[in-house]
């Protein structure tokens, strides 16, 4: 039964349905293209509407940062990871030579968090990373979601990114610290 | 960590970092309008303009914030099934019942004294 063009009753598609339909391509896909691709097609399965807007923004970044990466902020960025490693691998030697437990470990944290923090903002400042991010939403989005989507960029990039230099946790950033640590 | 390194991970992880950050860009739409309407709700009464964006304001700090083990995959996993997508789904915590723990927070943050300043301008 139909009501205002809505299938009503059994013949509901359920939003979890939804999901798994979407996801059924999906998985044949992820078994093809690794881990990366597992991933972005997972966050698109949990919000099935937005699925192409969310396949858009992984596209429109995966080609983009290298030519972000020609520009200034990137090698500062860098360079703040090298050091806050270096730092830790020190603070960790100390520690150890003393036979007593990683204090600074809280300070230095903030400190990292500070600094990643800063040389990202600056990074997705800069006019190619609005681009790409057009790019991503087509300019189907208002003002307030390109503002909200540069927030989430900006926080999320940030919390990987230090977790990353701090060792990561869960499995997707615990590889990529083994890339660091080993 | 060498440069070579970094840009390695770099490359890998900004793109998903994207595709994350667009699904938080609509969890948090979605999670401030839930809230919305659970206050109006409860107050029996439409909030003003400033009250929304003061609700949606806190969903997107509590969205932005949110652990990135939410997205917690194994890499060497490849589904067999729609069965074995269907419980990644419910693993990926994006269900509904997070959906309500993630509304839940952001009326308790709204009800914070701070976050009613907009009573006052």
């Amino acid at each position: 039964m139909t009501v205002g063009g809505k299938i009503k009753g059994k013949e509901r598609v359920s939003c979890m349905s939804r999901a798994v339909s979407m996801a059924k391509p999906l998985a044949t896909n992820m078994i093809r293209s690794g881990a990366v691709h597992t991933a972005v097609g997972l966050a698109a399965a949990a919000m099935p509407q937005y699925a192409p807007v969310i396949y858009g923004a992984y596209t429109a970044f995966q080609y983009g940062w290298t030519a972000v990466q020609a520009y200034r902020e990137y090698k500062q960025l860098r360079e703040e990871m090298s050091n806050a490693r270096a730092k830790r691998v020190e603070s960790e030697r100390v520690a150890l030579r003393e036979a007593t437990e990683l204090t600074a470990g809280k300070e230095l944290d903030a400190e990292l968090e500070a600094c990643v923090s800063t040389r990202v903002a600056i990074l997705l400042a800069r006019p190619e990373v609005e681009a790409m991010a057009n790019e991503a939403l087509r300019n189907k989005a208002d003002g307030e979601t390109k503002q909200r989507f540069a927030m989430m960029m900006q926080a999320t990039a940030t919390q990987f990114l230090v977790g990353a230099a701090q060792g990561g946790r869960g499995q997707l950033v615990d590889k990529a610290a083994e890339m660091f640590f080993r | 960590m060498t440069g070579q390194e970094f840009d390695r991970y770099f490359n890998k992880v900004m793109p998903l970092v994207a595709a994350i950050a667009m699904t938080k860009t609509f969890l948090a739409e979605e999670i401030g309008k839930k809230a919305i309407t659970k206050i109006q709700e409860s107050n029996r009464r439409q909030l003003t303009k400033n009250e929304k964006k003061a609700v949606q304001t806190a969903a997107d700090a509590v969205v932005a914030n949110m652990n990135s083990d939410v997205f917690k995959l194994d890499p060497r996993w490849s589904p067999k099934s729609p069965e074995e997508v269907r419980e990644k789904l419910v693993e990926l915590k994006l269900d509904l019942e997070v959906k309500e723990k993630l509304t839940a927070e952001v009326i308790r943050i709204y009800k914070e004294p701070q976050a009613r300043l907009h009573d006052y301008r």
